[in-house]
């Protein structure tokens, strides 16, 4: 393998892992504070991504640039995650995980279905976001993109985490996964907080929908289940609920997915979920998590 | 008691609506029988309707009553609507001609769904059959037709598959036709016009868990090689995959100048916008899977990309231009693809074996069809020994975004 | 055996077979007229539907545990069998006894599968237990779309049909009754034992990781069997049909039938089975409902329509003859049937 094959990959490798941790962000927060993996969360990503597609064209007739139609995704998945959380989580919440989590894929499976009759089946093409040029490295093409989605996810990631630790908002989206108990007496709105968390996480899914259009100009209505599948795979490698975690994971996971390609392109999502299988079974808490106990 | 209650009268309902929905479908069947005769009935004398709304299997020997399936809903729910559009108008036309036949479509003129699912489909044949067709249409998807076809063949019910191209579908039994070129074919002669544009460096790339992709990978790389093309680079995707940087990388990496990318339309404006965006400039080609490919928004990428069909709307052809005209004026161009123009040709040939044998059941309907030579809109073929057409190839092209015919290779290499 | 459970199998045996020649008679008098192969063919379906969901209901009623990745065992019978009756035909067996082959040798490979799948798997619990088992079932998918002996990801046809109503039916029946028969049993009470408190459970000696391992073998084992069937009735298959898609769908059909009851497995599959035909014209909406009905299953009876309660003849009976304490004397009552 020549050495211009091997820097090329690492260049697609990064662009696809970018991608992966900006939906990871969103997946590890709620899960962080949650502590319920929203098996919806990849179609909350579909939802902006077929917003993204509505807007653009819209905004690029009124003359302004494509991306600030990710202003209004942005409300949109915020409301449409606050609306799921509301009618389907909230009255299950008390109900054990097993509830929630069926509830999450019944959810999942709603929005997709949903989507499909409202919007058919055909998948569209987004048009181009970005128009930014490729920039030739050591003889290998490296598209801007990459440094504009990793940049994005460097943002967003060091706001969550000033966000999280500064904030009083924050500091009680902490408490509450730590002794729910103990919050409601602490006299934190847990509800509150819950679907805050709800709001920020969707809002970031229409973020990471529009790098992901960028990249991949397609909508159609079950881009969200793999994705979201993927994107856990790269929280939980991460560290799930820990929120740099997230970009590692998605990064990781982005590169071993492009090298298996390499050498043995039938196997890729073989070998991804076997790594998610064995990280679950030797370190659960991932790559930059602590091992916390269980309490009897 | 009260718990007792709910579950009890729970049984009792599902159980009533399990039997009542088999009753109603018994019933929906004959009452879809009638309206489609009603239908159908355009002008004609009485008689013969009256006949053929209470005779099975057309009794008068004069209507052929066909049933239809296909892929109304789904991700290709554009070919079912393409579908149901032409076999609509087919019938339209040939209960208003004068072949001395009449056509009636089962299940009230609408094609039975069967979701481009396998796991559907064998209860859409079954569906069908409950309506005593003499002739079963369908489907576009091998994956789908495979299973009807070995039903099909086990209960000698003709059927004549439209689209499926996978070369087993007509080995399952001798009642089992198809109107569409196989995937063997298609293979071969993306090779032809890869050879006679001069490429050399061929590289693949193919979705591993598709019928489709396999057999005409198989086929074009067997045909290149005999044709003195160098096939560098064979790479794997899967039907769901969207990240094809990896695989356009090495076909870069491997210097070759024509890409073969035979698989369906949703992942081709991916698949030829990866390829570009790693510098790839050389040809890339696709077969009748690119049909209805959304090229809005990278027009600029479809420049010198080529695909393999089953027909083309700017033929010039007279079939072709009273189809394409007369389906434009009724419909519009958003269905019009190659799934509807086969659908129109197979009724048609189905009338077309009627008349080689003089009657509609389907014991005529099977022997008129052997062999028999047909002129439509896929042009002039006849019937080989396995009940595959030897079909011409239309070549296209993109331009500005929009397709356009380039030319069409007939069997035996030459153009037209 | 004691008497009462004597009686009570024996009733039900009647009770099956009172149903089975309801079926003959409407088919092979052509009750439903030209609708028949049509019926049979629903009913076959049914039929191999129950049982996988009645097998998935082992795993999620009886341990509590999810599994996301059930396709993935019915895809392991099914191509297992489909491997064997292909290789075994001509060779002069007996249509049924190549069947029955063919069903075991694929529920013994899924059987296997739920072993090795099981020792890793069921060390972790809840969500990431759901997680896994989807990994799980799509490295198994990816395994037969790139082994030739299974089409190399072609669809894989020209399968023998050997999947007739009649029997179906019949070994829907002996598979259901041994599930049964195993929820009833020692190793169904330790299992739910465990489901119900794994510390206390533990604590009291039970060796959680056997039970747990065995009782998904026994699920993948059934779901293989089922699989077989289902391979036998559409002559061809290709890997994409057991994607995630498929065992969300078993999942949704165990919920919405009732957590740990079978009764509700297997209307709750009969029912939803069916359903994609009397609904022809809405399929484009059957997923959407299907979502929304679990959606409100799980706000309003997260037990599912069933809940955990069984169907039993015995109580019909005794309803009907009026005793009031049961037939057996020393008999207690007790709800879902334990």
């Amino acid at each position: 393998m020549t050495f211009s094959l091997f820097f090329q990959s690492l260049i697609n490798g990064l662009n696809q892992g970018a991608i992966y941790a900006l939906i990871a962000l969103g997946y590890t927060m709620v899960y962080g504070i949650i502590r319920m993996i929203n098996f919806a969360h990849g179609d909350f990503i579909m939802i902006g991504a077929y917003t993204l597609f509505y807007t653009i064209p819209m905004m690029i007739h009124a003359g302004m640039p494509a991306w600030i139609s990710v202003f209004l995704a942005v409300v949109i998945c915020a409301a449409v995650g606050v609306l799921v959380e509301v009618i389907a989580y909230k009255p299950v919440r008390r109900a054990g995980s097993m509830s929630a989590l069926i509830t999450a894929l019944a959810m999942s499976l709603f929005l997709e279905n949903l989507a499909m009759v409202l919007f058919g089946a055909k998948p569209h093409n987004v048009q181009k976001i970005f128009d930014l040029p490729s920039v030739n490295v050591l003889g290998v093409a490296l598209p801007l993109n990459v440094i504009l989605t990793i940049g994005i996810g460097v943002v967003m990631m060091a706001g969550l985490q000033i966000f999280i630790k500064s904030t009083k908002i924050g500091k009680a989206m902490r408490a509450v996964p730590q002794d729910r108990d103990a919050s409601i007496l602490a006299g934190i709105n847990v509800n509150k907080v819950i679907t805050m968390t709800f709001a920020i996480g969707s809002a970031l899914a229409a973020v990471a929908a529009l790098m992901y259009c960028a990249k991949y100009p397609r909508v159609t209505n079950d881009m969200g289940s793999m994705m979201g599948l993927k994107a856990f795979i790269a929280a939980v490698l991460g560290g799930i609920g820990v929120i740099p975690g997230a970009m590692l994971g998605g990064i990781l996971v982005g590169l071993i997915e492009i090298y298996v390609k390499l050498f043995a392109p039938g196997w890729y999502e073989a070998i991804t979920y076997a790594i998610l299988i064995m990280i679950l079974l030797v370190k659960p808490s991932g790559i930059l998590g602590k091992n916390v106990g269980e309490k009897v | 008691m009260k718990k007792r209650l709910l579950p009890v009268t729970l049984i009792t309902a599902l159980t009533a609506a399990f039997l009542a929905g088999c009753g109603s479908s018994a019933q929906q069947s004959a009452a879809g029988g009638s309206t489609a005769a009603v239908s159908s009935s355009a002008t004609q004398d009485a008689s013969s309707t009256q006949a053929a709304a209470s005779a099975p299997e057309g009794e008068d020997g004069k209507t052929i009553k066909i049933g239809v399936y296909g892929p109304v809903t789904g991700g290709s729910a554009v070919y079912g609507e393409g579908a149901q559009n032409a076999i609509a108008m087919a019938v339209e036309e040939i209960n208003d001609g004068d072949s001395g036949y009449k056509v009636e479509i089962v299940n009230g003129g609408k094609i039975v769904d069967d979701g481009g699912d396998a796991k559907q489909a064998i209860n859409a044949y079954n569906s069908l059959m409950k309506e005593g067709p003499s002739a079963i249409v369908g489907s576009f998807f091998s994956s789908v037709t495979l299973p009807v076809a070995e039903q099909a063949s086990k209960d000698n019910m003709l059927l004549l598959a439209t689209g499926a191209t996978n070369k087993d579908v007509t080995l399952k039994g001798s009642t089992i036709f198809r109107n569409c070129f196989i995937d063997p074919y298609q293979g071969k002669m993306a090779a032809q016009f890869a050879k006679e544009k001069g490429w050399t460096k061929a590289a693949v790339i193919y979705a591993k868990d598709d019928d489709y992709s396999n057999g005409l990978k198989d086929a074009f790389i067997e045909n290149a090689e005999a044709n003195g093309i160098d096939v560098v680079y064979v790479g794997e995707c899967t039907t769901k995959d969207t990240d094809f940087s990896s695989q356009t990388s090495q076909v870069v990496a491997k210097g070759a100048d024509f890409l073969f990318y035979p698989a369906f339309l949703d992942t081709v404006p991916l698949l030829v916008g990866a390829a570009r965006d790693a510098g790839f400039d050389g040809a890339v080609m696709g077969g009748d899977g690119w049909d209805g490919t959304d090229t809005v928004g990278f027009e600029d990428n479809f420049e010198n990309c080529y695909f393999t069909n089953h027909y083309s709307s700017e033929d010039t052809a007279p079939a072709v231009v009273n189809f394409v005209s007369k389906y434009t004026d009724k419909y519009g161009t958003e269905s019009l693809n190659a799934c509807a123009a086969l659908y129109y040709d197979a009724i048609y040939m189905l009338v077309e074996a009627a008349k080689n044998s003089g009657a509609s059941d389907t014991v005529s309907l099977v022997n008129g069809m052997t062999g028999m030579t047909f002129t439509g809109v896929g042009g002039t073929f006849t019937m080989d020994e396995n009940g595959d057409p030897e079909k011409s190839v239309a070549i296209n092209t993109f331009e500005g975004g929009k397709v356009k015919w380039l030319m069409t290779l007939s069997p035996e290499g030459t153009k037209e | 055996m004691e008497k009462r459970f004597k009686v009570s199998y024996f009733l039900n045996f009647l009770g099956v077979l009172a149903v089975f020649f309801l079926f003959v008679l409407l088919f092979e008098n052509n009750a439903f007229g030209r609708s028949t192969q049509y019926i049979k063919g629903i009913s076959t379906t049914a039929c191999y539907t129950i049982i996988m969901v009645a097998s998935l209901n082992l795993v999620v009623g009886c341990m509590g545990e999810f599994s996301l990745g059930h396709a993935g065992f019915v895809s392991v019978g099914a191509y297992a069998s489909a491997i064997v009756s292909n290789g075994l035909t001509g060779k002069g067996l007996p249509d049924i006894a190549l069947f029955l082959v063919a069903l075991l040798a694929g529920g013994i490979a899924a059987g296997l599968t739920g072993v090795l799948v099981g020792i890793p798997a069921l060390r972790l619990r809840g969500d990431y237990l759901a997680i896994v088992t989807i990994a799980f079932a799509e490295i198994i998918r990816v395994l037969f779309c790139n082994l030739s002996i299974t089409g190399g990801g072609k669809t894989m046809s020209g399968i023998i049909k050997l999947s007739n109503f009649y029997w179906s039916f019949w070994i829907m029946v002996v598979c259901i009754t041994v599930m049964y028969m195993y929820v009833r049993s020692r190793f169904g009470r330790t299992v739910k034992a465990i489901r119900e408190d794994y510390i206390a459970a533990s604590a009291s000696g039970i060796n959680v990781t056997y039970y747990k391992v065995l009782t998904f073998t026994v699920a993948a084992f059934f779901a293989g069997i089922g699989g077989g069937v289902y391979a036998h009735y559409m002559t061809a298959m290709i890997p994409t049909n057991f994607n995630f898609m498929y065992s969300a769908e078993l999942l949704s059909e165990v919920i919405i039938g009732g957590i740990g009851s079978i009764t509700g497995s297997i209307i709750g599959a009969a029912f939803l089975s069916s359903l994609p035909e009397m609904m022809r014209q809405f399929s484009q909406y059957r997923m959407l409902a299907y979502s929304v009905v679990l959606v409100l299953v799980m706000i309003f009876k997260p037990g599912g329509i069933f809940g955990a309660w069984e169907f039993s003849l015995i109580r019909v009976c005794e309803r009907l003859t009026g005793r009031k304490g049961g037939w057996e004397k020393n008999r207690k009552k007790t709800e879902g049937g334990v």
